[in-house]
Order: structure tokens, then C-alpha cells, then sequence
């Protein structure tokens, strides 16, 4: 029970921490409403792009706006100092890591849940009937292995020089997977889906958040000590 | 760097910790609090091996680093509830807890102000709060005495006072002096392969709680 409590307890506060001083929310919604207003001008007399194109630069946004969003969680305890006040939790460190990891997601279900309705405004018709529900599935599940994968990557880089290009260039590859799964099924969401089935690829990306969820819970209680 | 070191103590008593810096004191309180790894050998409190991590130990353990460990822009009160919280409590008993501490440490006047603007002495003040948070029997007191007025310094005497009659209080200080004054046992790390009973004279006990670290 207490690992629960005190997994519960770093996802909160770190939520509040956010609420109360919302860098990571606000660097990464300006950067998803500049990045936007950018593909709008960059499209503009183009016509309407293809779902393809659609998918693929819906997926640009998320991708680069979740980068900014989940280092955060980790980030602030090492501006703040406070990753030791971490370290003396009377857990099993992997509560740390759930913590992290379920307070990187919600915010980034936040910052999504802001920057999808804001490009389906600007670049394509919204998804009918069980697209919206697969559409919402694919950010719900790449969120998950976002927040996962983040965490994971900025415990690691707690210690290392050069931590904010550890983060993004770890960061991007490991997720092009996840990626790559999500576009195919926001393509399939707007009936234009070609590469794969839609469950198969719901399965993978519920397995691909499961894998670095296991990798961080693992791994974790043994990194984070120097 | 922490050098060769073979030592054993019970509460309650006041260990004192002194050396020059870098002669480890920082990083054997960090090792015994499980923030930091020994290269080598091996490390127990209260029966518990620290190899690895061990979440057991840790409830026996409260830390006072010189730095007081603070979020920036939280209050003093809403930091020793995160503490509580950490140290497993649920919500509604932190909240409790730390109003317990606020008071003990007549840290009512700086609640609502953000630690890290505090003065020396309040912000030590609140650090020994916070390692006090839980009562725990093995208290660990990293230079607890540099920048305090006389008023802080009579505060944290009678703080320890206080702790070595029923606490195991580990107390570094490049304030030899002080210490020695206080002091039930004396470990002198700047002495190469420092050997407690050596340095004391008088051999330190095994029991409840030891710390061994090689």
C-alpha cells in the first residue's frame, strides 16, 4: 500500500507542481500552436493535404510537444535540487518511476487534448463515428509510451553532461515505433488506413507502453542512485 | 572519497563525524541515508543491509543535509507534507504530522514562505524538521551548525540534547570543538584507515543499530 500511496503522492504533487508553475505546459503548447500555425503557412494554397500528410504532420506535433512535456516531471527535481528528497521515499524506488511516468502522462493528455481539436481545426475534417474512437485511442496509448519512455530517458540523464540532447536524440528513436503504429492508425481513423489492422496495431502500442513501463520499473531502483 | 572504514555503533549517542573536507563525512552520512552506493563493502542500519536499496531502512532514517532538500516556489508547510507523504503517510496524516513539526520547531512564522528564502537559521531550522518528520531512530546531521546565530545554535543544542537520550544522532561539523564537548563517540575520518576505538580510545558498541562500511 505504501508504494501505491507514495506513487500517487509524486504523481500528484508533480501535477500540482505543474499546475502551479506551468513551464513544461506552456513551452510545449506554444511550441504545438507555433508549430501549427507554421504548417498552416507552409500548406497554404496546397489545397487539402492528403490523409497521409495529415496523419504524418499531425504526428510531428505530438511527438516534438510530448518531447518538451514529459522531460519536465524529471527535469524539475534536478533544477529544484530535490531528486534526493525522492531518494529517501520509504518505497521501493520503482513507485518513483510509476509516479513520474502517470504525471508525465496526464499532462501530456492535457497538452494533447488542447493541440488535436486545435489541428483538426486547422488541417482536416475530424474522424466519424469509430475513427474518433481509434483516433483517441492511438494519443491515449502513444501518451502512455511517451510518459514511459520519458521518464525512463530522464533518470538516465539525471547525471549525464549534455542532458537535454540525451533526452531529445533517446528520445525520438526510441519512440519512432510508437510513432510509426500511430500514424497508421490515425490513417485508418480518417478511412484512409492502409498498413496494418487496427487492433494489431491498438496491440502494439498497448505492448510497446507495457515494455518501457517494465523497463522503467526495473531499471529505475537501479539508476537512480550515483 | 570515502576510505576504508570499519565501525559500529548503538543509540542512543551522538556520533561525531569531523575531517578535513573531502575526508568523507558528507558521503558516509549520504551512504548510511542509501543516496549514494559504496564501491565496495557493505552497510546495515538496525539489522537492515542497505545493498541495493532497502525501503525498510529508510523509514529508520532521517537526513538534515547542509542544503536544505526544498522545492522552490512551495511553502514551508506544504514541503514537510510532500515529506510525509514520501515517508508513505497518507494525505490527511502528513498534513498532520507537519503541523505537529511546525509547531515543535516554532516554525509557525515562515509556514507559508517558499525554504529557499528563508534565513540560515530558519531554513536549518526547517531541514531539521523535515529529518525529524517521522521520529525516526537513526538521525543523520550533515554541518548543521554553519551560519547560525546564537539563537539557532541554542535551538539545535537543545535539539540534540534531546535526541541523543533516546536517538542514534550521526552529527558532521568541521566545528571540532563544539563537538567534542557533545560528542559520545568520536570518528576522526581524515586519520588514514580511521579505526573508531582508535581515535576514541574507547570501543564502540554493537547492538540495535550498526553501520559497517569498508
Amino acid at each position: 500500500m505504501a508504494w501505491l500511496r507514495i506513487a500517487w503522492a509524486v504523481a500528484q504533487h508533480d501535477i500540482a507542481l505543474e499546475l502551479r508553475r506551468p513551464v513544461a505546459l506552456a513551452g510545449a503548447g506554444l511550441f504545438g500552436a507555433s508549430a501549427l500555425v507554421t504548417l498552416h503557412l507552409a500548406l497554404a494554397g496546397s489545397g487539402a493535404p492528403s490523409e497521409e500528410l495529415a496523419a504524418g504532420a499531425l504526428w510531428i506535433v505530438l511527438v516534438f510537444a510530448a518531447l518538451l512535456g514529459v522531460g519536465r516531471v524529471v527535469a524539475v527535481e534536478r533544477e529544484d535540487g530535490t531528486w534526493d528528497a525522492l531518494l529517501l521515499a520509504a518505497t521501493d524506488r520503482s513507485a518513483l518511476f510509476i509516479g513520474k511516468a502517470g504525471a508525465a502522462f496526464g499532462l501530456t493528455l492535457v497538452l494533447h487534448a488542447v493541440l488535436v481539436p486545435a489541428y483538426l481545426v486547422f488541417f482536416a475534417a475530424p474522424p466519424t463515428g469509430t475513427g474518433v474512437l481509434q483516433l483517441l485511442a492511438a494519443v491515449v496509448l502513444a501518451d502512455l509510451g511517451f510518459a514511459a519512455v520519458g521518464v525512463l530517458v530522464g533518470v538516465l540523464g539525471l547525471r549525464a553532461r549534455g542532458r537535454e540532447l540525451l533526452s531529445a536524440t533517446a528520445f525520438v528513436p526510441l519512440v519512432m515505433p510508437l510513432v510509426v503504429a500511430s500514424v497508421a492508425l490515425s490513417l485508418h481513423a480518417w478511412g484512409a488506413g492502409t498498413a496494418g489492422d487496427p487492433t494489431q496495431l491498438l496491440s502494439f502500442g498497448l505492448a510497446y507502453a507495457g515494455t518501457f513501463l517494465a523497463a522503467g520499473l526495473a531499471a529505475v531502483p537501479e539508476i537512480a542512485v550515483e | 572519497m570515502l576510505h576504508a572504514l570499519d565501525a559500529a555503533w548503538t543509540g542512543p549517542a551522538l556520533v561525531a563525524l569531523v575531517g578535513a573536507n573531502g575526508s568523507g563525512k558528507t558521503s558516509l552520512l549520504r551512504v548510511i541515508a542509501q543516496l549514494l552506493e559504496p564501491d565496495v563493502g557493505s552497510v546495515r542500519v538496525c539489522g537492515h543491509e542497505l545493498a541495493g536499496g532497502n525501503a525498510r531502512a529508510r523509514q529508520l532514517v532521517g537526513f538534515a543535509p547542509h542544503d536544505p532538500i526544498a522545492y522552490v516556489a512551495q511553502s514551508v508547510q506544504a514541503n514537510l507534507v510532500y515529506a510525509g507523504r514520501l515517508a508513505g503517510l497518507r494525505a490527511r496524516d502528513a498534513r498532520g504530522r507537519a503541523h505537529t513539526a511546525l509547531d515543535d520547531w516554532g516554525l509557525g512564522p515562515v509556514a507559508d514562505q517558499d525554504p529557499h528564502t528563508l534565513s540560515r537559521g530558519w531554513a536549518q531550522r526547517y531541514s531539521l524538521a523535515r529529518a525529524d518528520l517521522l521520529r525516526p531512530p537513526v538521525l543523520l546531521l550533515d554541518e548543521p551548525t554553519t551560519g547560525l546565530d546564537a539563537a539557532a545554535r541554542a535551538r539545535l543544542e537543545g535539539a540534540l540534547a534531546a535526541w541523543r537520550r533516546d536517538r542514534l544522532v550521526l552529527v558532521s561539523s568541521h566545528e571540532q570543538s563544539w563537538l567534542r564537548e557533545r560528542a559520545d563517540h568520536w570518528l576522526d575520518l581524515s586519520a588514514p584507515g580511521a579505526d573508531p576505538r582508535g581515535a576514541t580510545g574507547v570501543p564502540l558498541l554493537a547492538g540495535s543499530w550498526s553501520g559497517a562500511l569498508v
